[in-house]
């Protein structure tokens, strides 16, 4: 049978450090998916942002869909400089790592722009609680061949906060 | 070696079950997902499906985000501290022969910190009542331990042909 969903890259922080990035992302899937496990090193709420090819000027958009448990919003943002997740965990309390999914859909096209789909799962001990759906636009027509992740707040991604990439092939 | 693997499968026979259940789970996998088919018996207009680990029935904690079609709306689940939940699954007074469906991503499970789970649930059945619920789940029991069995429990009881299959993740 063959294999559909591949592991592309794996990455687990065995130190703290301010970004992960995956390069020379290979063209040969349909679609990749990002997953997460991460905690950043701030003293409070923090966010993944992610640049893909490098990029850091304002070519990412994005519209949210969360629930803090208490209350569900919804609204935009445009012209960011990452594609930037919802709340994740800083070192504050007993603090845990969240869940994060990115799916990135027909990466490698050089035609079109990029829609990418997230779920974000931030489960912590002490506040600051969240449940997100996002949708994203990159744009840039430019085949993904990196992504680079980091911190939008804080100095550095915390040990153990590990990311993989996963390639999905539709044929 | 295979990223994404199939562990166990559950499909419920015609007697119906209380409960799903997979034990013994390897210790291999970096990550587990969970997709589960399911409808009850409960005379209602829905059902609630819970989740619990190792048969330990305390440390949970549950944030929902739903959407029910006109409105949506964020909760807590306060006061159910004892499972993870809740996904709604179609009940007995919906229509014939549909069921909810349930995505549980659980990742790094067999780790000594804190359990993240992510689960995405949808209830439709061309009827009056309809769901969506995007649920962030965690688990803080003492000693963190690894996630060797997961059980699923509905208020009422499973009916025939309700499913669910456990995948195992790899990233190594």
């Amino acid at each position: 049978m063959a294999v559909t969903y591949e592991k592309i890259q794996t990455t687990t922080l065995s130190t703290s450090q301010a970004s992960i990035t995956f390069s020379s992302i290979p063209s040969t899937y349909t679609d990749l998916v990002l997953v997460g496990s991460a905690k950043s090193l701030i003293s409070g709420t923090d966010s993944i942002g992610i640049a893909v090819n490098g990029i850091g000027s304002g070519i990412y958009s994005r519209t949210y869909l969360e629930g803090s448990g208490s209350a569900a919003s919804s609204g935009r943002q445009t012209l960011q400089i990452r594609i930037v997740s919802d709340y994740i965990t800083g070192t504050y309390g007993t603090a845990d790592f969240g869940v994060y999914t990115w799916n990135f859909m027909d990466y490698a096209n050089t035609t079109t722009k990029k829609t990418v789909l997230f779920r974000g799962s931030n489960t912590q001990v002490s506040g600051g609680w969240n449940s997100s759906a996002m949708v994203y636009l990159v744009d840039t027509t430019a085949a993904i061949t990196s992504l680079t992740i980091g911190t939008m707040n804080g100095p550095n991604l915390d040990t153990g906060t590990s990311f993989t990439l996963y390639g999905i092939k539709g044929a | 070696m295979p990223t994404y693997k199939l562990i166990s499968s559950v499909t419920v026979g015609s007697g119906g079950a209380a409960n799903i259940t997979f034990s013994s789970i390897p210790a291999t996998f970096t990550d587990l997902l969970i997709k589960v088919s399911a409808r009850t018996n409960r005379a209602d207009d829905s059902d609630d499906l819970y989740l619990t680990f190792n048969g330990i029935s305390s440390g949970y904690s549950t944030r929902n985000l739903e959407g029910g079609g006109t409105t949506v709306s964020s909760d807590s689940f306060a006061g159910i501290g004892t499972k993870i939940g809740r996904m709604s699954q179609n009940a007995a007074n919906n229509t014939a022969n549909t069921f909810g469906n349930s995505e549980v991503y659980i990742p790094n499970y067999t780790s000594s910190k804190i359990k993240s789970i992510s689960i995405d649930n949808v209830r439709e059945h061309n009827g009056t009542y309809g769901s969506l619920n995007f649920i962030a789940g965690l688990w803080n029991y003492s000693g963190q331990p690894a996630i060797t069995s997961i059980t699923f429990t509905p208020n009422g009881s499973f009916v025939q042909y309700s499913s669910a299959y456990l995948y195992g993740i790899s990233n190594a």
